[in-house]
């Protein structure tokens, strides 16, 4: 087989999941517009983003939307479940819990995020309400939960819109579809009204449902239209035009030309099929003809064209339609039955030798792929498979929305592909890839709490050390020093107010010379005349000029003192306010301490304790990985050692033909 | 057909009609059990980790000393954000490069937390220099400045980018949330 096939299994698998978590994000950008229809209108309304949430009322709500946004979905649940703690979400709680089912359900919570989606719907608008039970129908649907699905289905109110109802039909039609309730199905999807893009889908459903019912001709016409690409008119009976909501048409197969091809050739293989088993082989042959040859369903088209070319005796041109599958990958069990069905057709033609070379040349394909299967099994046996098939997809990059893009290049890849497509298998892998990065998760979290604990235990001491330090009462004899000189100043202030001392509010300089003019004046009665005259008048200058001095300053001097009995006061108010800060800070850090201590002491074991669930968890999946490549494997195995016996088998009886009518061996 | 092509004819009808069972559905049930108790654990290692974020934070950020900025911008029209720088008190504490990714989540509506710290009580200056890409795709390097007060409570500063419409121009500004 040629790897290109193998990368288009991959694409297709990787693409119906990615669908998958698409939805499950469209819910969680469903949560963010109902946020929008329920709050204050956007400051800007330009904007035409679908998930443009609006001012946002809530740091700790942007912040997760931040997260979300940026792709980190794990740290987006984190801050809510965070938020949602300390109760931050004032404004957006709802928005939070809507967001938060929404990520859940990408992360394969389904449980927790339907608890989350069933309690907030019912407040929510009906419209809105009714969309995010539709998502969750699809998503339980996909993940082969069909009574959820259907739960979900019948949450759904009745006065749907016109596209929900047609989503709401289609899938509804497909689940009574898939419990071959087809009378059901018949009965939705004839009434059915739906949106252009859709209308093909319906019609191959309905198509199918009334082919498996029985009713081969009205089945037929549908399929027919389907394969060549005719809808209905939107316009006729039953079959109106309506444009699905945007959300809806984001999870929803777009209108690119290759998703209408795979219909039609869907389509044509279906109809070609109920044909030849109805015994109509031209008509048969006449649709299974037109599925393109770049189609999945090519292989099983031509093995059956070339079916239908025999039960019309016309062998030469079966041989060339199975000649055509020789190229196409050998573990497509269309392919491997058309290696045997070309001997059949040259013995039917008559041409033994050719028959026999072709039996020969299939019992060495057969052989080399038992061989290939052998030698995996052998690595499937040691264990180490999953661990080898994520090593090449180690990209540094942890996401939920993380798939499988590199196999090993070997071998037994090929099967590999078949294997990965499967999407129990991818659901697995996920599973085991998101228990790995949850292991290193907890593992980076039982470093950190050592060092918190030890970060603790250096704050006790320091705190200790403080201790004796407040022991010594440094801190408080200082500001006890402050509250005396406050009270100093204040008393003085209060002084000079009360007897307007000018003196005691002058400079040094000035009370210097103030006291000098003072023990002058006492001596100047012991002067003879005329000296004490002279300085008598002198001694009145001075003392005149200081006192003046003393006057023009008063005003200013005192605001000054005051202000600075101001700032003392603030200071020791400070300082008592601190002081108090300090005693109660001294009082709450051993609360403190312990609190820590005994929240450290819990949450350690917890890690511990998940650690070796996780480890355990991760164990199982290598096993469920590893049984369900076994399982595929042993399905391989058994197809290929019963093509083997068939085609030694019918090598032999053409053997015993050439001997019992004595012709020579080929 | 003679029997053995009907014998081909049935498988193929097998292969073809009943191409979606398979062993592999088989093991759909034993999946569903599996996937039951991973989800069980995947929702306690979920809160397990929310308990240790609330501890850390705690911890190493008590709130009377904690001080938190965060980044959020309105519409966009008239910058384009490459890159943030934040200064505390004269000190580079933050300095962010932004990819497209992280520019966008800011656009649709995100906030980020650029900067947590502690700071002790009284007044602080906080520099935030904002570059990228101003109108008509000129380069544009815009700083604000808030000076704040802390107290004894945590302090959450919001640095905002907004558009002016009636200038044309982006406006970079700051809220004190309580």
């Amino acid at each position: 087989m040629c790897m290109s096939q193998g990368a288009a299994i991959i694409a297709t698998t990787v693409n119906h999941l990615s669908a998958l978590r698409r939805t499950a994000l469209v819910l969680a950008s469903l949560a963010l517009c109902a946020y929008v229809s329920a709050a204050e209108a956007p400051r800007h309304t330009d904007r035409d983003s679908a998930d443009f949430v609006g001012p946002v009322r809530d740091l700790a709500y942007g912040e997760a939307l931040f997260e979300f946004y940026k792709g980190d979905h794990f740290a987006a649940a984190t801050r809510l479940l965070i938020a949602a703690r300390q109760d931050t979400l004032k404004h957006h709680r709802d928005d939070g819990r809507l967001l938060l089912g929404g990520l859940y359900l990408s992360y394969g919570l389904q449980n927790d995020a339907v608890e989350i989606f069933s309690a907030l719907l019912k407040e929510r608008a009906p419209g809105t309400a009714n969309r995010a039970w539709m998502y969750l129908a699809e998503i339980a649907w996909q993940r082969g939960n069909t009574i959820r699905a259907k739960q979900a289905l019948g949450n759904m109110g009745r006065d749907l819109d016109e596209g929900l109802a047609a989503a709401h039909g289609l899938l509804t039609a497909r689940i009574a579809i898939d419990e071959e309730r087809f009378d059901d199905a018949i009965a939705v999807l004839e009434d059915w009204r739906g949106g252009r893009e859709l209308v093909s889908y319906a019609q191959f459903n309905l198509g199918v449902a009334l082919i498996r019912h029985g009713q081969l001709t009205r089945g037929a016409r549908l399929l027919d239209q389907v394969g060549r690409g005719h809808q209905r008119n939107p316009g006729q009976r039953g079959w109106r035009h309506f444009e699905l909501p945007r959300l809806w048409l984001q999870t929803r197969v777009s209108d690119r030309p290759d998703e209408h091809q795979a219909l039609r050739d869907r389509a044509n293989l279906a109809l070609g099929f109920a044909w030849l088993q109805n015994g109509q082989a031209q008509r048969a042959r006449n649709y299974l003809q037109k599925v393109d040859n770049e189609s999945p369903w090519f292989t099983r088209a031509s093995l059956g064209a070339g079916w239908a070319a025999t039960e019309l005796g016309e062998h030469s041109d079966a041989v060339n339609y199975w000649t055509q599958l020789r190229e196409r990958d050998h573990l497509d069990p269309a392919v491997q039955e058309s290696l045997l069905a070309i001997p059949f057709a040259r013995n039917s033609m008559g041409d033994e030798p050719q028959a026999l070379q072709e039996y020969q040349f299939a019992i060495r394909q057969f052989e080399y792929e038992l061989n290939v299967l052998r030698e995996f099994q052998k690595e499937l046996d040691q264990g180490s498979f999953v661990r080898a098939l994520l090593r090449d997809n180690e990209t540094g990059s942890v996401g939920w929305f993380w798939n499988l893009r590199t196999l090993p290049d070997t071998d037994v890849s090929r099967y590999l592909y078949h294997l990965i497509a499967d999407h129990a298998f991818q659901e697995g892998l996920k599973n085991y890839r998101d228990l790995v990065d949850l292991k290193n998760n907890l593992k980076h979290w039982q470093e950190k709490i050592a060092v918190y604990e030890a970060m603790l235990d250096a704050r006790r001491q320091r705190y200790d050390r403080s201790m004796e330090v407040q022991r010594g009462g440094e801190e408080s004899q200082r500001l006890a020093r402050l509250r005396d000189r406050w009270i100093r100043v204040q008393q003085r202030l209060t002084d000079i107010e009360a007897s307007g001392d000018r003196v005691a509010l002058a400079t040094p300089g000035e009370q210097e010379q103030w006291q000098r003019l003072q023990s002058i004046q006492n001596r100047l009665g012991t002067l003879p005349v005329p000296d004490h005259d002279i300085a008598t008048d002198k001694h009145r200058l001075l003392k005149g000029v200081l006192i003046w001095n003393f006057e023009q300053q008063y005003s200013a001097r005192l605001w000054e003192m005051k202000q600075a009995e101001q700032h003392l006061r603030r200071a020791v108010s400070n300082g008592q306010k601190l002081e108090e800060s300090l005693r109660t800070a001294r009082e709450q850090a051993p609360v403190d301490f312990t609190g820590f201590q005994q929240r450290i002491e819990t949450l350690a074991p917890r890690i511990d304790a998940q650690l070796t669930d996780v480890i355990h968890a991760l164990g199982q999946h290598e096993s469920y990985l590893a049984d369900l490549t076994g399982r595929q494997f042993q399905q391989h195995r058994e197809r290929l050692t019963a093509y083997l016996a068939e085609a030694r088998f019918a090598l032999a009886s053409t053997f015993d033909r050439a001997a019992q009518n004595g012709e020579p061996a080929p | 057909m003679n029997q053995s092509g009907n014998r081909f004819f049935q498988t193929v009808a097998c292969v073809v009609l009943l191409a979606t069972v398979s062993g592999l559905q088989v093991a759909a049930a034993d999946f569903q059990n599996l996937d039951s108790e991973v989800q069980d654990l995947k929702k306690e290692l979920m809160e397990l980790n929310r308990d240790l974020f609330i501890l850390e934070e705690e911890l190493l950020f008590p709130a009377n000393t904690q001080v938190t900025v965060f980044l959020s911008m309105d519409v966009g029209e008239y910058f384009a954000l490459d890159a943030v720088d934040l200064k505390v008190d004269g000190k580079k504490v933050s300095s962010w490069l932004y990819t497209e990714r992280e520019a966008d989540a800011l656009l649709r509506g995100g906030v980020q937390r650029l900067y947590m710290g502690n700071l002790k009580a009284g007044e602080h200056e906080l520099v935030a220099v904002f570059t990228g890409k101003g109108p008509r795709e000129r380069d544009y390097r815009r700083a604000t400045t808030l000076k704040f007060s802390k107290g004894l409570g945590a302090k959450f500063v919001e640095l905002q980018i907004r558009d002016s419409e009636r200038n044309m121009q982006p406006e970079f500004d700051t809220r004190e949330w309580d």
